[in-house]
């Protein structure tokens, strides 16, 4: 018992480091002094293996500054070790800041619970200077990236007759295809500038380009003596160049505009300024002593370093061989030669991952991943790998080399069949679908779309109201039409006096007195009943007479309609007595007493009555 | 007379119609057969090809659900999120109750959650009539706020004809609910009309943009949005744009990593 306890003690121990090493828990702000009129930018990093839960996370409390906007970034790594596959999650959490007051301030630490072991990250302190004056940020000391960049020396070609310009540098004149030659770019003024900006970039078409210094912020300044006036100096921009080509190369001039304030009594005045261009001479490589297999990339002073995770595999496992590029030179371009076909091996592409150091000069790693799958068993050997490469220092060619490993390949020594998924795991994942496509026959756009969103909705907004008008209108004027004047009566009852007269003269024609009297008896009471404004026809003749004479009519008038009308009584009454003759002259008759009925002027006081 | 003019009138009116509509056609013709290939394109698994067919579509002026769903699902497939994100959303904009859509926004949203999440810290600054409008389309509320117009002006109209009794109190108490109804109804459209043509909306298209503090690469980064964000575009300055997160937070960024809505 005791003896297994110490074991497990061991074992914990052990492991213990292992798992604090496979997490990384850190905060970073990337600005530390700064100004009132920027922001703090926190960024929490957690990196934790796939089946490592992050139980709990407590953000950073920084109760003297404003939180502006938070974000959360995760990525996965996924990368198969001996035929299992290994997952790394790794985390992000950003915090943008700004501070109320000027002052140092902390911004505590942030707790995670990984694995059921409490992190937390170191406290971080922020120097928040007021705005200076004259509107950029002088405060800010330079970044270690900058202190790497000694201030050259004062340009002896500096236009002396300026107050400001760009002065752009070459570290060296002269290279070989492939070197690194570091450009400079610097602003130099003697007046407080107010803002900066880029206009057009160096056009760098004949080189591999790195940047070494790009500004991320306000410019950092520093003080300078050119030609016995003292400048302002920033650094505006630094690049490493590779010169794919040999030949004189020119890099073009960066142009910028700068804002500067002349003095308290001028206006702002914005000046623009170009760079000289930068030539380098470039010399081809040396066809002496160029070894067989190198590629032109691969110029810088390097070493190759190989490393295998095992030695002893079963058949069918896989086993990981990194090859990593270790030193100065354009590292992003270098490159293995191909990998030949190995005995016994299914090699798969590789990964490479380059890592760059900071600096002037451009230098680091480039490891190419390999993962080799053993295809029969028995000892196997992975061959040594060379890499030729032209060192500029020395100007000579070297080649970069590995050793031979040996592999033992537990196994058949025939050949394993289906290698490529014995042993590996197979992987099933089961991910919320998307609903599918809408495969329509015709594809229609949204009708409410163009009716309310163009002109058509105007005419739509005034058709209602316009029609209720028109309906408004439409009917007063019915009305107007249809009222009765005077003159309307009048035309009104001469229509219908002509109508009766063409039917009794009809009537003549098809010899019917009865119906012919009939209708000259009933045009003649319409005229009256027209002229004195009521109906006499209830009247006995006696009567109408009368009444017609007390309305004014003329007595020989109103004798005539009655006449007229005994006339017609009779002639309806005793058809046989009225032959074409007889009826032709009553209607001439008729006619005139309609007349003579129109020309009468009967009491309008009575009318109205 | 009066009624041979009219008809004449409208026999012209029913003859430009049916040309302007077959002039029409052949466009309308070569719309649906490129976004068939895109539909042929996405069933064979070929996205690139499809979002290609109905960006082709699209570039025609033409807004409609169908469309900007199946341009989101070839985004989707595709793996750009940010633009996958921006076409549902064109596509919920024209039908807010489009439930495929719906459903594949929160999955694209899920998704680009896995790569980063933007957390707005503080009030939600976004106005209450917006709030209240945005969930209905243009169309929902025109069809809306003009049927009850139309109503109302119908009411109107027969009023002016309805001998006194009780029908004609009848009509006068529906005229007084449909004067309230097609208030409202109006307000919730001119809103809505007003956030649609006036607030410009839009969406953030890469997986991560860095907003500056002005409209130049050469500002200070002040903070960084993923895609698929709402943002509200408040001012133009050539090809950036400056944007307003609904907590207030502004910054700029170039108008191409923008979704207009």
């Amino acid at each position: 018992m005791k003896r297994f306890s110490l074991l497990s003690i061991a074992l914990l121990l052990a492991a213990a480091p292992a798992q604090a090493a496979a997490v990384r828990f850190e905060a970073h702000v990337a600005q530390q002094n700064l100004t009132l009129d920027q922001t703090i930018e926190l960024t929490v990093t957690v990196e934790r293996d796939g089946n490592q839960v992050l139980q709990s996370y407590r953000a950073p409390q920084a109760p003297d500054l404003d939180l502006l906007h938070t974000g959360t970034s995760s990525q996965m790594q996924m990368s198969i070790f001996n035929g299992a596959q290994s997952v790394r999650m790794v985390e992000e959490h950003q915090y943008v800041y700004r501070a109320r007051k000027r002052g140092s301030f902390t911004i505590g630490p942030a707790y995670a619970k990984i694995g059921g072991q409490t992190l937390s990250t170191q406290p971080i302190v922020v120097h928040v200077a007021p705005v200076p004056k004259n509107g950029y940020s002088t405060v800010a000391p330079p970044s270690q990236a900058q202190q790497q960049m000694q201030l050259a020396p004062p340009p002896d070609d500096a236009p002396s007759n300026q107050d400001l310009f760009v002065d752009a540098r070459l570290d060296r004149p002269k290279v070989y295809v492939g070197e690194q030659v570091t450009a400079t770019w610097r602003l130099y003024t003697q007046s407080d500038i107010l803002k900066y900006r880029s206009l057009a970039e160096p056009k760098t078409d004949d080189f591999w380009s790195e940047d070494l210094f790009v500004p991320s912020g306000a410019l950092a300044w520093d003080r300078q003596v050119v030609k016995g006036q003292e400048y302002a100096v920033a650094l505006l921009l630094k690049k490493a160049l590779f010169p794919l080509k040999a030949g004189k190369l020119t890099v073009t001039p960066l142009s910028a505009e700068a804002t500067t304030l002349q003095s308290a009594f001028y206006a702002n005045a914005s000046a623009e300024r170009r760079s000289q261009a930068l030539t380098v001479e470039v010399m081809p490589l040396p066809a002496a002593g160029r070894p067989a297999g190198f590629q032109s990339s691969n110029v810088g002073q390097l070493t190759l370093e190989g490393a295998i995770d095992r030695t002893r595999v079963k058949a069918g496992d896989a086993i990981t061989w990194r090859l990593t590029i270790k030193g100065t030179g354009n590292l992003r371009n270098v490159q293995l030669p191909p990998m030949a076909e190995l005995d016994g091996f299914k090699v798969y592409d590789p990964t490479t991952k380059v890592t760059l150091n900071p600096g002037d000069v451009v230098s680091g790693e480039k490891v190419y991943t390999y993962l080799l799958m053993p295809t029969r068993g028995g000892k196997l050997t992975l061959p040594k790998v060379e890499l030729p490469y032209f060192d500029p220092e020395a100007g000579k060619y070297g080649v970069a080399r590995t050793e031979p490993v040996a592999i033992t390949v537990d196994g058949d020594p025939t050949r394993v069949e289906g290698t490529a998924q014995t042993g590996a795991r197979q992987e099933n994942v089961l991910s919320q679908q998307i609903r599918p496509i809408h495969d329509r026959a015709r594809l229609r756009g949204e009708v409410g779309e163009r009716l309310f969103r163009g002109k058509l909705a105007w005419i739509l907004l005034a058709a209602p109201p316009c029609l209720w008008l028109l309906v408004l209108i439409g009917d007063a004027l019915r009305r107007r039409l249809t009222r009765e004047t005077a003159r309307s009566k009048r035309r009104r009852v001469r229509r219908s006096a002509r109508h009766r007269l063409r039917v009794a003269e009809y009537h003549i024609k098809a010899s019917r007195p009865s119906a012919f009297f009939g209708e000259c008896a009933r045009v003649i009471y319409e005229h009256l009943e027209y002229r004195v404004g009521a109906k006499v026809e209830a009247l006995t003749l006696a009567e109408l007479r009368a009444h017609l004479e007390s309305r004014g009519f003329p007595k020989e008038t109103a004798e005539a309609v009655v006449k007229e009308l005994e006339n017609c009584d009779f002639a309806r009454f005793a058809p046989s007595a009225s032959g074409p003759g007889e009826m032709r002259a009553a209607l001439r008759r008729v006619r005139l007493l309609l007349g003579m009925i129109e020309k009468a002027r009967p009491d309008d006081k009575e009318v109205a009555a | 007379m009066k009624t041979r003019i009219f008809l004449a009138l409208l026999a012209l009116g029913i003859v430009f119609a049916g040309g302007a509509a077959r002039a029409d056609e052949p466009l309308a013709a070569g719309r649906d057969v490129t976004f068939h290939r895109g539909n042929d394109a996405y069933l064979h698994g070929h996205y690139a090809d499809a979002v290609s067919a109905y960006e082709q579509v699209a570039a025609l002026g033409l807004r409609s659900v169908d469309l900007f769903y199946n341009l989101g699902n070839a985004y989707l497939k595709s793996g750009q999120l940010g633009p996958a994100i921006y076409n549902y959303e064109r596509a919920l904009e024209l039908d807010p109750g489009q439930e495929d859509a719906q459903f594949n926004l929160k999955a694209a949203r899920a998704e680009a959650q896995k790569k980063a999440e933007d957390r707005l810290v503080g009030g939600d600054g976004t106005p209450m009539w917006q709030r209240a409008v945005a969930p209905y389309s243009v169309g929902t509320l025109g069809w809306l706020f003009f049927g009850l117009y139309g109503l109302l002006f119908t009411v109107l109209i027969v009023l002016h004809f309805v001998q006194p009794g009780f029908l004609r109190v009848g009509l006068w108490a529906s005229f007084a609910f449909l004067m309230i109804g097609t208030g409202v109804a109006a307000a919730l459209f001119g809103g809505r009309l007003y956030l649609a043509n006036r607030v410009a909306q839009a969406v953030v298209l890469p997986d991560s943009v860095q907003i500056k503090d002005g409209p130049d690469a050469n500002y200070t980064s002040s903070f960084s949005v993923h895609a698929g964000l709402r943002v509200r575009v408040t001012e133009k300055d050539q090809d950036w744009a400056r944007v307003r997160l609904s907590n207030g937070l502004e910054g700029w960024l170039r108008e191409r990593d923008l979704g207009r809505l």
